[in-house]
C-alpha cells in the first residue's frame, strides 16, 4: 500500500469556472471545445435559470467551505455576449460579494469593450495568447493581442496574458518565446502543452529541449517575473505553492445545480465539479514527485487522438519528472541527478477510476 | 535517514523555494510594477481552458 503525504498540497484554492455561452469568434484549428460539439447546437448563452442556480451555490460554498475561492466567465468567448456579460457580472457581485475574471481570445477587446468593462464588476482579464512563432491561422494573431495588452491593462482593469499553447516541437524554441513576450509586455503567460485531441507524444530529443528550456527561462525570468510553466502537469510550481482546481460549471449544467435542491449539502455537486481530476495510483513511492502526483487532469488517464492511456499515463510520468527536475536543478540543487522512475501503467488501471477530490474538502 | 527520505525531502525543498521564489514578486516588484504584483495576488486563475464536451467521456 503507497499512502501520500497530504500535508504536501494542503493549500489549495479553488475556481468555479462558468461557461456563459458556446459562442466564439474564432475558430482554433486544436479548440477541444468544437472539437466536441457540433458550433450550432453550442451557439447559445446559458439559461438564466442555470445561471442563478450556480451563483447560489457559489455563494453557498464560499460561505460553508474554509477555503480560497474564485469564479470566472469563459465559453466559447465570453465577449460575443456583448453588454450581457457585465450585467452577468453585475448579478453575480450583488450575491457573491465580488467579481469575476473573463477568459478570453481578446479578440472583442476594443476601446469601447474596456470603458464598458471598467465600469463592471470584472475584476481582471485572461486573455489567450498564440505562439508568435506558430499562430493558429485561425485564432488572434499574437501580436494583437500583446497590443492590446500593453495598450489597454490598467489598475483598474488589468489584462494579464493567459494560456499560450506550446506543441511539442516547439520546446526547443520556448526561451526564445519567453523572450519575445517578455519584450512585448514585461511578463510571461502560462505556457501549457498541446492536448486533448490535438496531443502527440514527445521525443526524448523533445523532452531534452524541454528541460534546457526550462531551466533557461527560470534562470533568466523567475528573479523578474511569475514564471508559470505547464501547470497542466505540474500545478505545484506555479502558484505559489498553492494548489489550484478548476471546477467546471458548463453550459448544460452537469452537476444538475439547477435542477434539485443542494441546499446545507453542498457535497453532493463535488463528483461532477471535480470530474476533471482523477486519482493516479503510482507505486514508485520513492520517486521525489510522488507527494504531487496523486491525481492528474482526467485527460491523461483516456486513450485519445490515436494515443492509448497507457501511453498517455507514460507522457504525463516523462513530462512531470522532466518539469520538476529542472525546477529543482535550477532553484535547489544544480546537481540534481534526473529521476529515472516509471510509472507502472498496468498498476495504475488495475485500480478502481477514481475522481479526486482534494482531501481538504473531505473534512480530513 | 533513508534514500526514500531523502528523496522524498526534494519536494518539500522544492516547495519552499518556490514559496521563496513567490515572496520574493511581492516584496521586489511592488515598486516597479503594480500591474504584476496585481497579477502575482488577484489572478488565482488555473490555466485551463474551459470544457464541457471532454468531461462526458
Amino acid at each position: 500500500m503507497y499512502t501520500y503525504d497530504d500535508s504536501i498540497i494542503s493549500d489549495c484554492f479553488y475556481t468555479f469556472s462558468i461557461a456563459t455561452t458556446g459562442k466564439c469568434n474564432c475558430a482554433c484549428t486544436y479548440c477541444h471545445f468544437f472539437a466536441g460539439n457540433e458550433r450550432s447546437k453550442v451557439a447559445h448563452d446559458l439559461s438564466k435559470d442555470i445561471y442563478k442556480a450556480y451563483i447560489e451555490y457559489i455563494c453557498n460554498w464560499k460561505d460553508e467551505i474554509n477555503a480560497s475561492v474564485a469564479y470566472r466567465f469563459t465559453g466559447g468567448d465570453p465577449l460575443v455576449m456583448g453588454d450581457a456579460l457585465f450585467d452577468l457580472a453585475e448579478e453575480a457581485y450583488s450575491r457573491i460579494g465580488f467579481g469575476p475574471f473573463v477568459l478570453t481570445n481578446g479578440k472583442g477587446i476594443d476601446d469601447q469593450w474596456i470603458i464598458k468593462a471598467k465600469k463592471s464588476k470584472i475584476t481582471h482579464v485572461n486573455i489567450s495568447l498564440e505562439n508568435p512563432i506558430s499562430p493558429d491561422p485561425c485564432a488572434e494573431p499574437p501580436i494583437n493581442t500583446v497590443e492590446k495588452i500593453s495598450k489597454f491593462s490598467s489598475i483598474e482593469l488589468p489584462l494579464l496574458p493567459g494560456v499560450c499553447i506550446i506543441e511539442r516541437e516547439y520546446f526547443s524554441k520556448l526561451y526564445d518565446i519567453s523572450e519575445w513576450f517578455y519584450a512585448k509586455i514585461g511578463c510571461l503567460p502560462t505556457f501549457v502543452e498541446m492536448n486533448f485531441q490535438a496531443y502527440e507524444s514527445p521525443n526524448a530529443d523533445q523532452l531534452e529541449q524541454l528541460s534546457k528550456n526550462i531551466e533557461q527561462i527560470i534562470q533568466r525570468f523567475a528573479p523578474k517575473v511569475p514564471v508559470n510553466l505547464f501547470p497542466n502537469i505540474s500545478s505545484e510550481l506555479g502558484y505559489g505553492g498553492k494548489i489550484p482546481f478548476i471546477l467546471i460549471m458548463d453550459l448544460k449544467d452537469s452537476c444538475k445545480l439547477a435542477s434539485y435542491d443542494w441546499v446545507g449539502n453542498l457535497e453532493v455537486a463535488h463528483p461532477t465539479l471535480f470530474s476533471y481530476y482523477r486519482r493516479l495510483m503510482c507505486d514508485k513511492a520513492n520517486c521525489p514527485w510522488f507527494n504531487n502526483c496523486r491525481y492528474t487532469a482526467w485527460y491523461w488517464q483516456v486513450d485519445m487522438a490515436g494515443v492509448s492511456k497507457e501511453q498517455k499515463l507514460r507522457d504525463y510520468c516523462l513530462l512531470k519528472r522532466t518539469i520538476n527536475d529542472s525546477f529543482y536543478r535550477v532553484l535547489v540543487d544544480n546537481n540534481h541527478k534526473s529521476t529515472a522512475y516509471n510509472i507502472d501503467t498496468n498498476y495504475h488501471f488495475s485500480r478502481q477510476q477514481e475522481i479526486y477530490i482534494p482531501h481538504q474538502l473531505k473534512g480530513g | 535517514m533513508t534514500n526514500k527520505d531523502i528523496d522524498r525531502e526534494k519536494a518539500v525543498k522544492l516547495k519552499k523555494a518556490i514559496i521563496e521564489q513567490f515572496k520574493r514578486y511581492e516584496v521586489e516588484l511592488t515598486k516597479e510594477n503594480l500591474l504584476l504584483l496585481f497579477t502575482v495576488s488577484k489572478s488565482a486563475s488555473p490555466p485551463l481552458i474551459s470544457d464541457v464536451a471532454m468531461l462526458q467521456d
